[in-house]
């Protein structure tokens, strides 16, 4: 039964307006030219069997994936940018939900509610608890669970709370009832009627009818990536074909014979009785029929007449086309995306507002993982390990610069430890976060999570690079002034013995071991912007740590070729080495400079190449 | 041809811009005669600091010391990283009289080297000095470290 308070108000504005929407991916056409209209208040069922293209149609939608052609209008506004994020006041989730496993479900939902611009504080928590209570996820226990812990289910009633903190007019769920249980799956049913009667519209996927054909005002369903029918359900059931009534006489065989022209009749395929397909009137007929010839009727029971027969005949693949394909002509008017690509260059929206609450959304994140801290930690102690080990032992590292004076001056250890790093630990550091910050929302599967809220991709990219940066930049923060200390408190404040073999005071000494590691961030930043766009370009945290090290051990390897002067200038490693020109008499700086502009190529280079793939790419295909 | 986003273009055009910048910086070529100056004045520079440490006063510019070096493996060869031996010569006032030691040094790529005196029979010494107050102290001059400034 449908709700009268669920009908569409038939004077006002449509909240959803698809038109001719079409999507090619490789061969296949997942969407051809699909045309949709959604009212406010209205359950719209999205209906047809697997790979028909409802999920394509929905990540369209929310911005996830870029059509080839047609065009979106969410509340009489046309999508400015495809791919982008959906318009304010849309929500929803496609595929199975997916979050943050090591945040808790609350934590999650502040994640998503800081990417919508809500700032922390009382407000955001009562919005949150009042959308868990929503969904039925009250219990404390369960929302301070770590996602990673949920069964399917509350993931589910996580997913659709996280859609409501948007506070949406339009909201889209992709299957939501398949992993609910049935009493979730009648709450489900109960929400998502309340939200219609709050004049919401809710546009509802699934590939089986009867789960929601008690909740849809009207339905479209897709086969193929093209419209077969869209229309009320009434209008789907006048579609129906005639029904097929199951008959037992006490003469079967004589019954068929007679069946002749008047009615389609044939033996039933267990054996018991014949299948009569024919209308009222012509069964009406037979059966009267069948009593003048002395045939008794024992019984007659109606087996079919169900709205998925309908809907099985309307989405049964064969090769005939779609009856509802679109005119022609409307493939030729450009939608938005045409548009778009008309021009060279497109703009991305982005706001600083924007890129800094991505910003807080990635510390939030990084914050609850173990390996942050293990980094640091490790920074930390690391350089109080080597000064110990320096000051026990009796032979000092004579291989490496200010080797030979690490136990004659604590502010040896700085730059021993520097030049040590800058060997092999510094493209490793530099990858822990940007290695992975990219390519860790491929494994959670949270692309679509994320660019369903309010941030676009530009921000999101700009704010997850930012955050890369600036955890490189404070683990060489760290582990620079953690070997100062360590080497004044270990070993002492000794003067220190320069390359040029000049003596510097405590004062000079700190001041030059502090310009040192300041020429180690430039690189350091270079080699994690290789790590994002590792990440981007392989998806994998493996790819994204691994490849900037790999690269790094490449040019340690080259640099000691001794190949052409101008070849070896090239090489990102060398320019760890530009503080060497602090140490000689009198300190030159011009090694400084290149090495800066080198760091600088480098970062913007890879940058640019990883804003392009996340730019075009098709999040969540 | 699908657009560019605006940030690709401007990072895009950055990193050429930089690394125009960046190629033209110092050379950083080894050469026979940067090697020279840079042992000849950290050695004269070591010599005023450790007779500081003993308790004297130095003067590394009055030492004029210099150097004379060659690569080992293709002696005529004037330039690039590997092993080199250098002469260093260099006049001692109190003495009147000049003095010449041999230093082995490998040069790697970066410009950087570690010198040491070849034997122990060195005018420098060995490994340790003695102080006139009987206390042991590496010797700076038996092995240093130094880079090359590149300009």
């Amino acid at each position: 039964m449908v709700s009268s308070a669920v009908m569409a108000p038939e004077d006002s504005s449509p909240a959803l307006v698809v038109s001719g929407l079409r999507k090619r991916y490789g061969d296949r056409e997942a969407l051809r030219g699909v045309d949709l209209v959604v009212a406010p208040g209205e359950v719209h069922g999205l209906l047809g069997p697997n790979g028909a293209g409802k999920t394509t149609l929905m990540r369209v939608i929310l911005g996830l994936v870029a059509p080839d052609a047609g065009s979106v209008s969410v509340f009489g506004e046309r999508a400015a940018t495809i791919p982008g994020p959906p318009t304010q006041g849309v929500s929803g989730f496609v595929d199975a939900p997916r979050f943050y496993p090591y945040l808790s479900g609350r934590k999650n939902l502040r994640l998503l509610a800081s990417l919508d611009g809500a700032g922390g504080g009382r407000r955001v928590d009562e919005r949150i608890a009042r959308a868990l209570a929503q969904v039925g996820l009250t219990d404390d226990a369960d929302a301070d669970a770590k996602f990673g812990a949920y069964s399917a289910g509350m993931r589910q009633r996580l997913a659709l709370a996280a859609a409501l903190l948007r506070s949406p007019r339009l909201i889209l769920l992709d299957e939501p009832t398949s992993t609910l249980d049935p009493a979730g799956a009648r709450e489900l049913r109960a929400l998502v009627l309340r939200l219609a009667g709050d004049g919401v519209a809710v546009l509802l996927s699934s590939h089986d009818l009867l789960a929601v054909q008690d909740l849809c005002t009207r339905v479209t369903i897709l086969r193929r990536g093209a419209v077969a029918f869209a229309g009320t359900l009434d209008e789907l059931r006048g579609r129906a074909p005639d029904a097929v009534h199951r008959l037992r006489t006490s003469d079967d065989a004589r019954a068929l014979e007679l069946a002749g022209g008047r009615v389609h009749a044939a033996p039933a395929a267990d054996g018991l009785g014949l299948d009569v397909r024919a209308s009222d009137e012509e069964r009406d007929a037979y059966i009267l029929a069948l009593g003048r010839e002395g045939v008794a009727v024992r019984s007659l029971e109606s087996r079919d007449r169900s709205l998925e027969t309908v809907f099985l005949e309307l989405t049964a693949l064969d090769d005939a086309e779609p009856t509802a394909e679109p005119a022609a002509e409307r493939a030729a008017i450009p939608g938005p995306a045409e548009a778009g690509r008309a021009a060279l260059v497109t703009r991305d929206p982005w706001t600083v507002r924007g890129v800094r609450s991505v910003v807080r959304a990635e510390t939030t994140k990084l914050a609850g993982q173990a390996k942050v801290w293990a980094t640091l930690g490790a920074c930390i102690l690391g350089p109080f390990a080597f000064a110990l080990a320096m000051a026990l032992q009796s032979a000092v590292p004579e291989d490496t610069l200010f080797g030979r004076t690490a136990k004659a001056s604590g502010f040896a250890t700085p730059v021993v430890v520097l030049g040590f790093a800058a060997a092999w630990a510094f493209p490793v550091l530099a990858g822990v976060v940007g290695g992975d910050i990219f390519s860790a929302e491929d494994r959670h599967g949270t692309w679509p999570t994320i660019l369903a809220r309010s941030r676009s991709r530009a921000e999101l990219f700009a704010g997850k690079v930012v955050t890369a940066l600036a955890f490189a930049g404070a683990v060489v923060v760290a582990l620079g002034l953690s070997s100062v200390v360590a080497g004044i408190l270990v070993i002492g404040h000794q003067p220190l013995l320069a390359l040029s073999g000049v003596e510097l005071g405590p004062g000079r000494a700190l001041a030059m071991v502090g310009a040192a590691w300041l020429t180690a961030l430039p690189p350091v930043l270079a080699f994690s912007a290789m790590a994002v766009l590792a990440s981007v370009a392989t998806r994998s945290s493996v790819g994204g740590v691994g490849l900037p090290v790999l690269a790094g051990f490449a040019m340690e390897l080259a640099s000691f070729l001794d190949g052409p002067p101008a070849l070896r200038r090239g090489l990102l490693t060398t320019a760890f080495d530009a503080w060497h020109g602090l140490f000689v008499g009198p300190a030159v700086v011009g090694p400084l400079a290149s090495a800066a502009a080198l760091s600088g190529a480098y970062l913007a280079a890879c940058l640019a190449v990883a804003r392009l793939a996340i730019a075009r790419r098709d999040m969540g295909s | 041809m699908r657009p560019l986003p605006a940030s690709t273009i401007a990072l895009a055009a950055a990193a050429v811009v930089l690394a125009a910048v960046a190629a033209r910086g110092p050379s950083g070529e080894i050469t026979r005669a940067h090697l020279e100056d840079d042992v000849a004045s950290t050695f004269a520079n070591l010599v005023a600091v450790q007779v500081a440490r003993v308790g004297r006063a130095g003067d590394a510019a009055a030492l004029h010391a210099s150097a004379q070096c060659r690569k080992v493996a293709a002696p005529r060869e004037r330039r690039g990283a590997g092993d080199w031996t250098c002469d260093v010569a260099w006049y001692v006032p109190a003495r009147y009289a000049a003095l010449r030691d041999r230093y082995d040094l490998h040069v790697t790529p970066d410009g950087c080297y570690a010198a040491s005196a070849d034997g122990e029979e060195a005018h420098v010494g060995g490994p340790t000095i003695t102080t006139r107050d009987g206390a042991t102290m590496r010797n700076l001059l038996y092995a240093f470290d130094g880079c090359i400034a590149a300009r």
